[in-house]
């Protein structure tokens, strides 16, 4: 079940009706069923998989508590990390591995055969495994007390709203909003729709008309001239953004309805001034997992500038690794962890010099956004072509613009809705709009009327799926 | 007694009433001035073809997808016949549109004395996709019960979009905008001319590149869709009771799969069988190899050029006058 489709809006009805007439001691046990629902409607095996992780995860969390001894208490961390990642192993790496090191046995003359796996990946795989991972650290480090209600437990992996495209919590912040007794909250209802709202233009207005152009181009790029090919890469940097965000929208605007906050996942990237902080800004759940659990522990920045680059090169190798299993995310990973430890060396050149300013005028600033969004955007080419040979003769093609750009009418309308989607994230950020809905009653009443009619009337029917439901 | 009620409320249920009226009254009025805008749009490449359509009244009128649009001359028809013609072929379109079309043109005028009426290999098989493009006749919703029962047929929730007057307009206002009271000149007859010849290496690399959803092998073992194959007896039977010949006609591609080919018109042959009165009309490779294996008459992979689409016409013409 996708959130852009009218069986959502139908399942989403008929669970908030029925999670402010139950009890608050029946509430958890509704919002699990209908987790349960909303995962199995996509392929309902994979449920064994998501039961395996909590019910591993929901032990080793109440072992590592109860045990005193250090040693333990590592053994039980060793067990939840290893079993879960042995599960995301053979689902979403192991072709991965196989197919490569049957490439290198072939290159070196060894006998190597190991038959492929038939398996589909189960659909958010990553992303509940991260959720589920974070818990059991947390639990570790003593900064999180073990879940004792196994229902609430298992609701803190499976919730819906953020079960299969994030935000990737953390026990801390979602947790203890399951044990709280929420009140129905007409003003809270109508807030978390106009976000849904918003998350819904954006995914079915602007990311899905430019998902027609982009498909168009990159399923056929050596057919395309480089300015078409160039175009597509701007309309994907978008198209991935408002997919993303989109999605990312839509589970808190369903989850604030719920009374329960999940976190911001964007904020405004391509308006970001450098690439470190394009990644304080885009999918900021994944950013912050991977600086707690991997990059801070690794000695972060407060070690020498070769381990802070080695540092940085691991972290974006990881995850790049994480979005999928090809070479083509471990190069754009490799890029973004290439930008920033350049972006260190300059930073370094500049303080030598004593160039560095507090303030940078208007000019400058524009200048920065503009160079980092096409840093951005390079790497994107890495991540939306089917191998890394594509990718190289894409980047290779667009810097040598050749002819004319193919022109398909829908590019007026992903153009637009590029425009309105840039500026609105520009007030939004300005005023932490969605935040202080309270102050702005008619702007979001007007805003949220042109959003339904922009949808009904521009909106792409039968729209691509989510991109980010395959990690 | 009401103003009390009204008054009692809070403010966030207020703004919901004011929002919901505004949503209805604002669909309402969107809906009423897309429509009129809409019903004066003539040109383009997609709705204004067929509201230009609706005001035609040939003698012989041509229906189907781009294979029709591209391929059949009615200047050609006109000459090789003595009958006026209009080709309301549409691209992107097939089946379903065509069966709208005839519903709502046959409000409008007396019944053609020919309908001729393009069918390929997957016209007659279920496509989800077929419902979707031909959501371009959603405007004419209200008027027909045949557009209704089609555009419904799409899924569950079609009947409750299509209750929203703005939706029906869904993806069309940006052309409408671009098209609104236009019209074409008056020698246009609906033909579009395909220019040039097939670069057969650069047209097959983009047809391989695009992952394809069913291959010609696989579409001729899939079993036709009732739903099609009633609406195929309908448009039979209406004929045959106005006098009206009419002519399902199938056009070239390049590089046809012979056994796919067969296997397909064995078994259309079979259901038209209980069809009196519907002739097939086979105009390809198999039936004319010499004319339409090789690229020259083609611009791209499935539709002739100007001069394949003028020998296919005087093709068809011929098998029109020899089958009364």
């Amino acid at each position: 079940m996708v959130f852009n489709s009218f069986a959502f809006i139908a399942f989403f009805v008929v669970v908030t009706t029925l999670f402010f007439v139950l009890p608050h001691s029946l509430r958890w046990l509704l919002l699990l069923l209908a987790s349960c629902f909303f995962y199995m409607f996509f392929v309902p095996i994979f449920i064994l998989i998501l039961a395996v992780t909590i019910i591993v995860d929901y032990f080793a969390a109440i072992s590592i508590e109860n045990t005193s001894s250090p040693r333990k208490k590592k053994f039980f961390l060793s067990i939840s990390i290893v079993s879960v990642c042995t599960v995301l192993f053979v689902f979403k790496y192991f072709n991965f591995f196989n197919t490569n090191f049957a490439a290198l046995a072939a290159a070196l003359d060894w006998n190597y055969s190991i038959a492929a796996l038939s398996i589909a990946l189960p659909i958010g795989l990553s992303f509940h495994t991260f959720q589920s991972l974070s818990y059991v650290i947390e639990v570790y480090r003593g900064q999180q007390k073990a879940e004792r209600h196994f229902g609430i437990f298992a609701l803190y992996v499976m919730y819906f709203p953020q079960l299969v495209a994030g935000p990737i919590e953390r026990p801390q912040h979602l947790l203890y909003q399951f044990h709280e007794r929420k009140r129905f909250n007409l003003r809270r209802l109508l807030d978390g729709l106009s976000l849904a709202l918003w998350g819904l233009f954006k995914k079915v207005v602007v990311a899905d008309s430019l998902a027609i152009y982009t498909d168009t181009i990159y399923n056929a790029s050596s057919h395309h001239n480089g300015a078409s090919l160039l175009v597509a890469t701007y309309c994907f940097a978008f198209q991935i953004y408002c997919d993303f965000s989109g999605y990312s929208d839509i589970a808190r605007g369903v989850s604030r309805v719920y009374g329960i906050d999940l976190m911001k996942n964007f904020d405004a990237p391509y308006l970001a001034k450098s690439i470190s902080e394009f990644w304080t800004r885009w999918h900021i759940s994944l950013s912050s997992w991977f600086k707690d659990y991997v990059y801070i522990p690794l000695g972060g920045n407060r070690v020498s500038l070769g381990r802070n680059s080695f540092n940085l090169i691991v972290v974006f190798l990881l995850s790049g690794f994480w979005h999928g299993a090809n070479w083509t995310f471990i190069v754009w990973g490799a890029l973004h962890g290439a930008y920033l430890i350049t972006g260190r060396l300059w930073e370094i050149v500049l303080k030598r010099l004593g160039m560095i300013r507090n303030e940078a005028g208007l000019l400058r600033q524009g200048l920065a956004v503009l160079l980092t969004f096409h840093l951005v955007l390079i790497a994107w080419v890495f991540f939306r072509a089917s191998n890394v040979t594509t990718a190289f003769d894409i980047v290779q093609r667009i810097l040598v613009p050749s002819g004319r750009v193919f022109f398909d009418p829908i590019l007026v309308q992903c153009a637009l809705g590029a425009l309105v989607v840039t500026a609105s994230d520009w007030l939004i950020r300005r005023t932490n709009y969605w935040d202080n809905l309270d102050r702005y009653p008619v702007i979001n009443f007007t805003t949220s009327l042109a959003m339904l009619f922009g949808i009904s009337l521009f909106g792409v029917e039968n729209g691509a799926q989510f991109i980010y439901f395959q990690f | 007694m009401k103003r009390v009620i009204v008054f009692a409320l809070s403010k966030p249920v207020k703004w919901v009433i004011v929002f919901a009226l505004l949503v209805v009254l604002l669909d309402l009025g969107l809906g009423l001035v897309l429509g009129r805008i809409y019903r004066q749009s003539f040109t383009g490449d997609r709705f204004g073809l067929l509201n230009y359509a609706l005001t035609q009244e040939p003698q012989i009128l041509v229906l189907g997808s781009s294979r029709a649009q591209y391929q059949i001359m009615p200047s050609v028809l006109t000459k090789e016949l003595g009958l006026t013609a209009y080709n309301a072929g549409l691209k992107g379109q097939d089946f379903l549109y065509s069966v709208m079309l005839y519903d709502l043109w046959k409000r409008r005028h007396p019944p053609p004395k020919v309908l001729v009426l393009t069918i390929d290999i997957e016209s007659l098989i279920p496509r989800e996709t077929e419902i979707n493009t031909a959501h371009i006749v959603a405007p004419y919703l209200d008027e027909s019960q045949l557009v209704r029962e089609i555009l419904y047929s799409g899924g569950p929730f079609r009947r409750f979009e299509n209750l929203s007057s703005t939706y029906r307009f869904n993806g069309t206002v940006l052309s409408l905008a671009k098209h609104a009271f236009n019209r074409p000149p008056p020698s246009y007859d609906g033909f579009l001319v395909g220019a040039g010849t097939l670069d057969t290496a650069r047209e097959t690399g983009v047809m391989n590149a695009l992952d394809q959803d069913r291959t010609a092998a696989e579409m001729a073992h899939v079993p036709f869709s009732p739903q099609k194959l009633a609406y195929l007896r309908a448009l039979a039977e209406e004929t045959a009771r106005n006098g009206t010949r009419f002519f399902l006609v199938h056009t070239p591609i390049f590089r046809q799969d012979e056994a796919a080919h067969e296997a397909w018109v064995k078994k259309l042959q079979a259901t038209l069988a209980t069809m009196p009165g519907v002739k097939f009309v086979d105009l390809c490779s198999t039936t004319h190899p010499k004319l339409f294996t090789g690229p020259e008459l083609y611009f791209n992979l499935n539709h002739l050029n100007a001069e394949g689409a003028e020998i296919l016409t005087v093709l068809l013409a011929e098998e029109i006058k020899r089958r009364p």
